[in-house]
């Protein structure tokens, strides 16, 4: 302080719009973690772009026509020991055609790219499975990314020190939850479509693209609800991680609850399962829904139970919940000492 | 209009273990616009809670805290621009530079980046201010500490404990910075400290708190009035200091023997003491009233604390 001078106080400082939000969202893209995973998430990219375009491949002719030969070679060496069966005399009542089956066909090998050395890339296929691929792995860091950007503050007790420039309580949690929100919903997007770029350019170059006419609907709205996913999983990571004022908390609750109580709750009544984040999760996600299905001693001849996870239904259950352990964690923050 | 009114405020922290713990009990306070005011006490005292209770951070079991003329926690949002505040340690983000640090507050507060440059200078953080915060000397992080606090060019500044591990300059640099600020006849500076030199060199106005209460508030100097005893130190020549000892003490005074020569508490008119020696045939070669300084009024004044009083010094 050796060039201490008197502040100018009297002059007051120079205006500019305060806002908590600008702030917050300073804080976002300053903290390592962030730039980290950024960083990581393009390498990945890259890195999966580059193994995916090696292992598909599109049918060439003489990739099919040694395909189609090496079938019809299958099918003569079956054929001939069709024949050869059918010359031995069979067990004990049993025909001859009960005991070596019947003659052998090119369709008992299945479809013909099975015999193609690489497959092709079909948008049919594939697609849905690289967004879901990558629409959860993204959940499962915007749940890291939820905990930590709570879990800091309390660890580092700034949040006593947001109070002294902005005591509006909910304020202050609304804007870490608003940035929070915004960033993860604008990464999701950016993934999502960039996925479904990436599966279009692999269909084109190294697959197919022809799809059933209700594809695209389908899939448009799951890769729209991969996107809310993450948005409840970076919540959920928050949540816990406000809750318990620790970003390793979080964790720890997340792997007790899906490693031992959602098993011991399928084992106590597989009823219950519907309420499970990992069904509902399911029920979520998958194009079609979740069909969960048990059997046990009630079922009637063999008929398995039946619980069917709409879209709807399992999403309304995981918002209910994450706004269940938010709303509690806020309202705590809200009353309670900070010291 | 006080910059700090306190009523009647009572604060009992309610922990898992141990029962409930009283940190404010009874707290009344003014604190006038301007200048520096003090605010000393031993460790566990209360200054802390009464300071987070004015900002917000701990609610008062009961009573009322108004700030520049207005009701807190209710009016906070309103009066938070024009207060500024260091509470305890520092707190910031571990892995931000300094600056950048200070760009978050700006950006909460709507305060210029030449302002917060301003402040970096006047705590003399310039030259270190892109390296992260958890690389700072405590000393650095109280400077970064007290820049936040500067910012806004708070009208009431309040300052926990600010010379915590500064350095002997940086502690002489910060308070001519508060006693800088105090004379501006804008700012009011609350400033909360064991140091009993710091309160007795920058402040104008003391309040001396124990057991969670205000024991003694007001100028500095008529603190230190009220903390003056009637006491007297006799200076004899050593031949005399036995019988002159014997003489007082018959004489009714309340005498006590010390190295610089006999001590006798309330005397009231110190001519009495001459008096009674002269009588006896013993001529005096000194006498001298008994001066108080801050540290006797304030180890005074919490003797009976149930802490132990002398951590406030050690601190
Ligand atoms: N969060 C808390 N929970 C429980 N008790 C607390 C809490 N904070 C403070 N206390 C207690 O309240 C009392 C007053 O503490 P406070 O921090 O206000 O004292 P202080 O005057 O600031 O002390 P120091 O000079 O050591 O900083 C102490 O007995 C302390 O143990
Ligand atoms: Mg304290």
């Amino acid at each position: 302080m050796s060039t201490l001078t008197a502040p100018t106080t009297a002059a007051g400082p120079d205006v500019r719009r305060p806002s908590l939000l600008k702030a917050e969202a300073r804080r976002f893209r300053s903290r390592r973690l962030i730039r980290n995973l950024f960083l990581l998430g393009i390498i990945g990219y890259v890195a999966t772009t580059i193994v995916l375009f090696t292992q598909y491949e599109k049918p060439s002719v003489e990739g099919l026509r040694a395909a189609q030969s090496r079938v019809d070679e299958l099918v003569l060496e079956q054929t001939q020991y069709h024949a050869d069966c059918i010359k031995t005399t069979p067990p004990d009542g049993m025909t001859a055609d009960d005991y070596c089956g019947p003659v052998p066909t090119a369709a008992d090998f299945g479809d013909l790219s099975n015999f193609l050395p690489k497959q092709a890339f079909t948008l049919e296929q594939n697609l849905p499975v690289l967004s879901q691929v990558f629409g959860i792995s993204l959940a499962a860091l915007a749940f890291l990314i939820g905990a930590t950007w709570i879990g800091a503050e309390w660890s580092s007790k700034n949040l006593a020190s947001w109070l002294t420039w902005q005591p509006r309580r909910l304020r202050v949690m609304a804007a870490k939850v608003t940035v929070l929100v915004a960033v993860t919903v604008v990464a999701a997007t950016v993934v999502q479509l960039v996925w479904w770029g990436t599966g279009y350019l692999l269909a084109s170059t190294r697959g197919v693209t022809s799809v059933p006419v209700d594809f695209w609907g389908d899939q448009w709205a799951m890769q729209g609800r991969l996107v809310v996913y993450a948005v409840l999983a970076a919540l959920g990571g928050f949540a816990l991680a406000n809750l318990t004022h620790n970003t390793g908390a979080a964790f720890g609750i997340a792997f007790i609850y899906f490693a031992g109580i959602e098993t011991a709750v399928r084992l106590i009544n597989p009823e219950w399962q519907r309420w499970l984040l990992s069904d509902n999760s399911i029920g979520f996600i998958d194009r079609k829904g979740w069909l969960i299905q048990w059997v046990d001693e009630e079922s009637f001849l063999g008929v398995p139970h039946r619980i069917f996870l709409s879209h709807w239904g399992s999403g309304l259950t995981l918002a209910v919940a994450v706004t269940v352990i938010l709303a509690i964690g806020v309202a705590l923050f809200k009353r309670r000492d900070l010291s | 209009m006080g910059a700090i009114e306190i009523v009647d405020v009572h604060k009992t922290y309610r922990r898992r273990r141990g029962g409930p713990n009283k940190a404010v009990d009874g707290l009344d306070l003014v604190v006038d616009d301007g200048g520096v005011h003090g605010f000393l006490g031993p460790n566990g005292s209360g200054k802390t809670t009464t300071i987070r209770m004015l900002l917000g951070l701990v609610r008062p079991d009961s009573g009322t805290l108004q700030v520049l003329g207005q009701p807190v926690p209710a009016s906070l949002p309103q009066l938070i621009p024009e207060v500024g505040a260091l509470v305890e340690t520092p707190l910031f983000f571990p892995n931000f530079s300094g600056r950048t640090n200070l760009r978050i507050l700006g950006d909460v507060s709507g305060i210029s980046t030449s302002r917060q440059e301003e402040c970096l200078e006047i705590v003399g953080l310039r030259d270190r201010a892109d390296d992260r915060f958890k690389s700072y000397s405590l000393g650095m992080k109280q400077r970064l500490g007290i820049a936040a606090a500067l910012l806004k060019s708070p009208r009431l500044l309040i300052l926990d404990e600010p010379g915590n591990g500064l350095d002997p300059a940086g502690i002489r640099e910060v308070r001519e910075l508060i006693r800088t600020l105090g004379a501006d006849g804008r700012t009011t500076v609350f400033l909360s400290s064991h140091l009993l030199t710091e309160v007795q060199q920058v402040c104008d106005h003391v309040s001396i708190l124990a057991r969670g209460r205000c024991v003694a508030s007001g100028r500095v100097d008529d603190v230190l009035a009220t903390g003056a005893s009637d006491d007297v130190v006799v200076i004899l020549d050593p031949s005399d200091a036995d019988r002159g000892l014997e003489v007082l003490r018959d004489n009714g005074f309340q005498v006590s023997a010390q190295p610089d020569g006999i001590r006798a508490r309330d005397v009231g008119d110190p001519a009495r003491v001459t008096r009674a020696l002269a009588d006896s045939g013993i001529y005096l070669r000194g006498l001298a009233p008994v001066v108080a300084d801050l540290e006797s009024v304030f180890l005074e004044l919490t003797a009976d604390d149930a802490q132990d009083p002398t951590a406030a010094q050690i601190a």
